[in-house]
């Protein structure tokens, strides 16, 4: 038995001898070299379950090029990043399609993207205007705003400022999902930090003591808690939330599928916008970075991408696209003036201490 | 005096076995001790608010499901002990359906459930079990009991349908007998306590893993189990959200803590749980029973078919909301989730990619599980046979190891561990088949061992004499003698690896395939403005609850005989 003992405890102190080398990363990209994947013919792509990449787009692109596609879904961007951030230096995947603004820059700035090469001719100028600080690392595929959603039935006056939220009248009644764990959630807070400035952390203290319902994703926040939108339909539903984080363009969305009716409303409130953009990046170590850029090319060729509000329900990054009026799509949908978008300025590492100071305020 | 070649022969095997059980947790707390620099006790006694209220929650609500079981079961097994076969064996079957249903599609039934009650579901779904564990938790402490209801069934109702009533006649003329107390504490509690404090102590397991039913029934509870799942792929990286990695580091231990205390009760309540006295006949055990309030038909054939149709009802409106499809001033029957689910929509996975996906996986599952479970099973009986006691009981302890490591737990390890050790195993189809083999291991070799333990060795031996080679003996005398539990055990395999979700929620993420389980949580999880992504998500559930039921209906008949296992 003993020796028995003695050999596991070998292999397994073996196993996890020479952990730790991996533990240290470098902070000037030239001197990083990832190991690339070896090529088996196909295009690895991680992302969530996004709808646009369909059948039919993934079959064309693979008629078009000869190249196939394998799809590596997450739960979410945020499980995107945690995979290409475990791998490291050697991915075993080839493009990562769905970090946003806020995801994407941790990525780079560990050295884990590949500068592309796809041209971004004919994307919206504003898309790329916005997300200039990461359009040579990442494509601009689709994007959207993030806004407060009120339930116009449950509430006798619309807030005017995200202030109103921390009084009396709301306790309760705002359904926030979490930073820490959902990418909306994360854009929110990003929001409230470059909009109200110095007065962002007494807002979030006051904020958390008006007893918000924090959920883990977007998903519980709109679907169980809030009483304005299609979770009332649904199976375990709570509505116990006036109002959530979700899309300006939310309501519209509601209104697309039921026949240009919805009681949900989106409201641009000063601090409380921003502008997400997600995008495609190479990983570096890819095994094949031509297929890859080829992927995204095709991902935003005017006929694909012009299909990113009815599949992906998110504006299309071609210039000049709208969403469609069908329904009271775009009527019901919000467009804000000042919305901020990616770190703002801000470097991960702050971001890092940022979400880390929320943690703790949520936990006292 | 064995030669060297045979002790290798049968040690290295178990090494390997021993490496692929506590090999991906030894990488990944090792990754995890590197990533934060604090040690998993440290980390354990250090836990953040939050985790403290994983643990108090998760605690909290499994014992709450550990009682609930316990009250609700032992009535219910009286009534059953009371009936009459073949409404008895019918009654108890249908009764046993929700411990072989997969997790997520009873979450999904008690979700129609609440939907379909209108109102009053409403109201229930506000309610709260349990402080921190927020609305929905009564509704999951509800579901736990459904699932569980039958552990406590086996264990009492068997023992009561078997037990003579002439000793409790006998004991009502002793003092002691003459009160209910008395009674219960002189005959009742000695005779079940043990086999229910097991059972409780099982449902308390299960209830403290359980992943897919707080997710979906009460979003807002914070367990041990939904925290390591949800929040886990975040660990382990360096330099980003270190508390993060330390959250888990300390949870896993405490979650590993808590469950070895429990399975370590189970199985000592296990050990007493036999029952000793000669069986009476069952005409005389109901005589004695309907002496008292099981007498009352109204009573027995009340709990009894209430239990079956709680036991039916969850997944009966899984299939009626798969046709339910909302409109903008109320309801339709339409086949569009169908339609949704087969087409798998844009960029999802069909229907039938994750039937497929999921056969595979459950049946090489079993040809992993049985054969691991089969060796280690009889080499903790050769140890007991040659009388080294220790031996088997490591053993034995190596085979339960994963008893108290979580579903979420195995697949952050093996994430974590074949990401540092052997990435492009990542994206194997034997992935998640070795994960649900080493979860299920437990559950093989407890059905196996007690069939090993009845084998006289007095067979083998004589065919021994005979001259007949080992594996002679083993065809025409160790497997025809030990088949039926072989296939119990691959039955419980099968069901259980077609119903996993924690592990493969984490495990899928690395891959291009899929299984039902998850992807019935996919469905749930995608926004649901278009009203036939709710529906879809019914319709999976209801391929996974029927492939469950008639595999197991199929195992069922083809078993010869029924074979009691430990569990």
């Amino acid at each position: 038995m003993r020796s028995v003992l003695v050999v596991l405890l070998l292999l397994c102190a073996g196993l996890s001898g020479c952990l730790g080398e991996d533990l240290l990363f470098t902070e000037d990209c030239s001197e990083f070299e990832a190991t690339l994947r070896e090529d088996d013919g196909v295009l690895r792509v991680l992302t969530y379950d996004i709808a646009s990449l369909s059948e039919s787009f993934l079959s064309e692109f693979t008629n078009e090029t000869g190249i196939e596609v394998e799809l590596i879904r997450a739960d979410d961007a945020g499980s995107i990043l945690e995979q290409v951030l475990l791998y490291g230096g050697a991915p075993q995947v080839d493009v990562a399609l769905g970090l946003d603004g806020s995801y994407l820059p941790f990525a780079v700035n560990r050295c884990l993207i590949h500068l592309h090469g796809v041209d971004l001719t004919g994307l919206d100028g504003a898309v790329l205007e916005e997300g200039a600080s990461l359009t040579d690392h990442g494509v601009p595929f689709d994007h959207g705003y993030i806004c407060l959603n009120v339930d116009g039935a449950a509430v006798d006056a619309m807030p005017t400022s995200l202030w109103n939220l921390t009084e009396e009248e709301w306790t309760g009644k705002v359904a926030i999902p979490s930073p820490l764990s959902s990418s909306p959630g994360r854009a929110f807070f990003l929001a409230t930090l470059q909009g109200l400035g110095d007065d962002a952390w007494t807002w979030w203290e006051a904020m958390l003591l008006n007893e918000p319902i924090i959920t883990t994703g977007w998903s519980e926040a709109y679907e169980i808690h809030y009483s304005g939108g299609y979770g009332v339909w649904e199976e375990g539903h709570i509505g116990d939330a006036a109002a959530t984080v979700s899309y300006c363009h939310s309501p519209g969305v509601e209104a697309y599928y039921s026949d240009n009716s919805t009681q949900s409303t989106a409201i641009a409130l000063p601090g409380g916008v921003y502008h997400q953009i997600e995008y495609g990046a190479v990983l570096a170590g890819a095994a094949n970075t031509t297929a890859a850029e080829a992927f995204l090319a095709h991902l935003v060729s005017p006929d694909a991408n012009a299909q990113m509000p009815y599949e992906n329900l998110m504006y299309s990054v071609l210039e000049g696209a709208d969403l469609p009026e069908t329904n009271g799509y775009r009527h019901h949908s919000l467009v804000p003036d000042d919305a901020v978008a990616a770190l703002g300025g801000m470097d991960v590492e702050t971001l890092d201490i940022m979400l880390a100071t929320f943690s703790a305020l949520l936990e006292a | 005096m064995r030669s060297p070649r045979a002790v290798v022969a049968q040690v290295l095997p178990l090494v390997g076995l021993a490496v692929l059980i506590l090999g991906p947790m030894a990488v990944a707390m090792d990754r995890l001790w590197a990533v934060t620099g604090t040690s998993p006790l440290a980390a354990a006694l250090d836990l953040s608010p939050s985790g403290l209220e994983a643990l108090r929650t998760a605690t909290g609500l499994a014992s709450l499901a550990a009682v609930a079981t316990v009250a609700c079961g032992v009535p219910v097994a009286f009534a059953l002990a009371a009936m009459d076969d073949p409404w008895r064996r019918r009654l108890r079957a249908l009764i046993a359906l929700p411990f072989v249903c997969p997790s997520i599609v009873a979450a999904v039934g008690f979700l129609a459930l609440m939907d379909l009650t209108g109102d009053v579901g409403q109201t229930v779904r506000g309610w709260t079990a349990w402080p921190e564990a927020g609305p929905g938790s009564v509704v999951l402490l509800t579901a736990m009991v459904w699932f569980n209801l039958s552990l406590a069934v086996r264990v009492v109702e068997p023992t009561v349908s078997r037990a003579d009533p002439r000793y409790l006649e006998q004991l009502r003329l002793l003092p002691e007998g003459q009160t209910m107390v008395g009674r219960l504490r002189a005959w009742w509690l000695p005779l079940l306590g043990p086999g229910l404090t097991a059972a409780a102590g099982l449902t308390f397991t299960f209830a403290f893993t359980s992943f897919a039913l707080v997710r979906w029934l009460a979003p807002d509870a914070l367990t041990i189990e939904v925290l390591l799942a949800e929040q886990g792929s975040g660990a382990g990286i360096p330099g980003y959200r270190v508390d993060l990695s330390r959250l888990v580091l300390g949870a896993a231990m405490a979650q590993a803590t808590v469950l070895l205390l429990a399975v370590s009760l189970v199985n000592t309540m296990q050990r007493r749980h036999r029952f000793a006295m000669d069986a009476a006949s069952s005409h005389r055990v109901r005589a004695g029973l309907s002496a008292g309030l099981w007498g009352q038909p109204m009573v027995r054939w009340t709990l009894a078919w209430g239990a079956a149709c709680f036991a039916v009802v969850p997944l009966a409106l899984v299939a009626l909301s798969s046709f339910r499809v909302r409109t903008a001033t109320g309801w339709r029957f339409s086949l569009d989730g169908w339609r949704r689910a087969l087409e798998g929509d844009a960029g999802g996975i069909t229907l039938m990619e994750a039937f497929w996906s999921t056969l595979q996986t459950a049946s090489l599952t079993v040809a992993i599980a049985v054969p691991a479970g089969w060796y280690l099973a009889t080499q903790v009986q050769h140890a007991e046979r040659e009388g080294r006691v220790r031996l088997a009981r490591g053993l034995d302890l190596l085979a339960m190891v994963p008893l108290v490591v979580s579903g979420a737990m195995v697949g952050l390890g093996t994430l974590l561990g074949l990401l540092r050790l052997a990435p492009g195993w990542l994206a194997s189809p034997w992935l998640l088949p070795v994960a649900h083999a080493t979860l299920v291991l437990p559950i093989v070799v407890r059905v196996l061992l007690p069939a090993m333990r009845r084998l006289k060795p007095e067979f083998e031996a004589c065919a021994a004499t005979l001259g007949i080679g080992p594996l002679r003996r083993f065809v025409l005398v160790r497997w025809p003698m030990l088949r039926p539990a072989a296939v119990v055990a691959a039955g419980l395999a099968l069901a259980f690896s077609l119903g996993e979700f924690g592990a493969s929620w984490i495990l899928v993420r690395s891959t291009d395939a899929s299984t039902l389980a998850v992807l019935v949580d996919a469905w749930l999880a995608r926004p649901g403005f278009d009203p036939t992504t709710r529906p879809a998500a019914m319709a999976v559930a209801m391929v996974l609850g029927m492939v469950t039921m008639v595999l197991m209906l199929l195992l069922e008949r083809w078993r010869e005989d029924r074979v009691h296992g430990g569990l």
